[in-house]
């Protein structure tokens, strides 16, 4: 392996690992108090609160498991590609929420700073990291597609 | 049979990928499922939702116990009018406007939340919260909104 490959190998390992804590951090927030997290969802007037209910249980253990599946070669196709609609989804909810003028927080971490301002920020953080998985996911698809790819390294 | 391959690699790739995304789906159903019937912070469902009462302003003019009027509208809902002496909670409720309930409540003062119309939801999700979080039990919402309201002082004119 050549320098250029090696520091590619290294900065995707830490892009993997960065992306992993970030998921596992938010979904356990969240997942620690699924009814704060349903009315933060309600806040964003998108869905019925059946459905908001049913959100606030589920994502927050797909951020995690999501998140674990991105260090584990044999799911990180699969996690990568959840993880990059998932932020896609955060950032199109942001964005609704903020064009609508409505003065809520985005709850990405189980509540945060309310305001026009704070949806801002949670929407360069929501572009920053679907950059990311973006940059991860496409890494990693060549990687596959390689014809001496085999199941991969951590 | 080398352009067969090159075309048939990213359908391999794609149903790899969707069969990993699958597990993961699958994998985290399983405490979702869990914490939907074991979690001691878990929401409750429409069926069993508290559904907080809602009040008339006409009744609420006439109670004679002090109220704490709850806005939970936007900002510049807020700043632009709101009804005489309400707290702005926002519609998130985060922790400063839970505190700020807290300290302008007294005993015996009654809470009535409001947000923008009839089909706003947002004030039975902040009521909900204010019953749960802050124990205060006498919290009702306005029937109606701010609409409503304005349409009360209308009427009064």
């Amino acid at each position: 392996m050549d320098r250029s490959a090696q520091a590619a190998s290294v900065m995707g390992w830490v892009g993997r690992i960065v992306l992993a804590a970030v998921f596992v951090c938010a979904g356990a927030a969240k997942a620690l108090d699924p009814a704060a997290f349903a009315d933060a969802i309600d806040s964003y007037r998108l869905l019925p609160h059946p459905a908001g209910v049913a959100l606030a249980l589920y994502l927050p253990w797909l951020e995690i498991t999501g998140g674990l599946g991105v260090v584990w070669s044999r799911t990180r196709l699969g996690a990568l590609s959840l993880l990059f609609l998932l932020c896609l989804m955060f950032g199109i909810a942001v964005a609704s929420a903020w064009i609508r003028d409505l003065d809520i927080a985005c709850g990405c971490f189980g509540g945060g700073a309310v305001g026009a301002a704070a949806l801002r920020g949670s929407l360069l953080r929501s572009a920053a990291l679907a950059l990311l998985t973006g940059a991860l996911l496409w890494a990693e698809e060549t990687r596959c597609a390689r014809p001496d790819s085999s199941a991969g390294s951590m | 049979m080398q352009a067969r391959t090159s075309t048939e690699k990213p359908t391999v790739l794609w149903r790899r990928g969707a069969r990993q995304a699958a597990l993961i789906l699958l994998v985290a159903l399983v405490p979702a499922v869990l914490a939907a019937w074991f979690h001691p912070r878990r929401s409750g469902w429409s069926q069993d939702q508290p559904v907080i009462p809602e009040v008339e302003w006409t009744a609420v003019r006439q109670w004679r116990a002090p109220v704490l009027l709850v806005d939970v509208r936007s900002t510049a809902a807020y700043e632009s009018e709101h009804i005489p002496g309400a707290l702005w909670l926002g519609e998130s409720i985060g922790y400063d406007g839970m505190v700020a309930v807290a300290r302008a409540w007294q005993p015996g003062t009654r809470v009535v939340v409001y947000c923008d119309s009839p089909r706003c939801d947002v004030a039975q999700a902040a009521a909900r919260r204010l019953r749960r979080e802050l124990g205060l039990q006498d919290v009702v919402v306005l029937k109606g909104g701010w609409s409503a309201w304005i349409e009360a002082r209308r009427q009064r004119r």
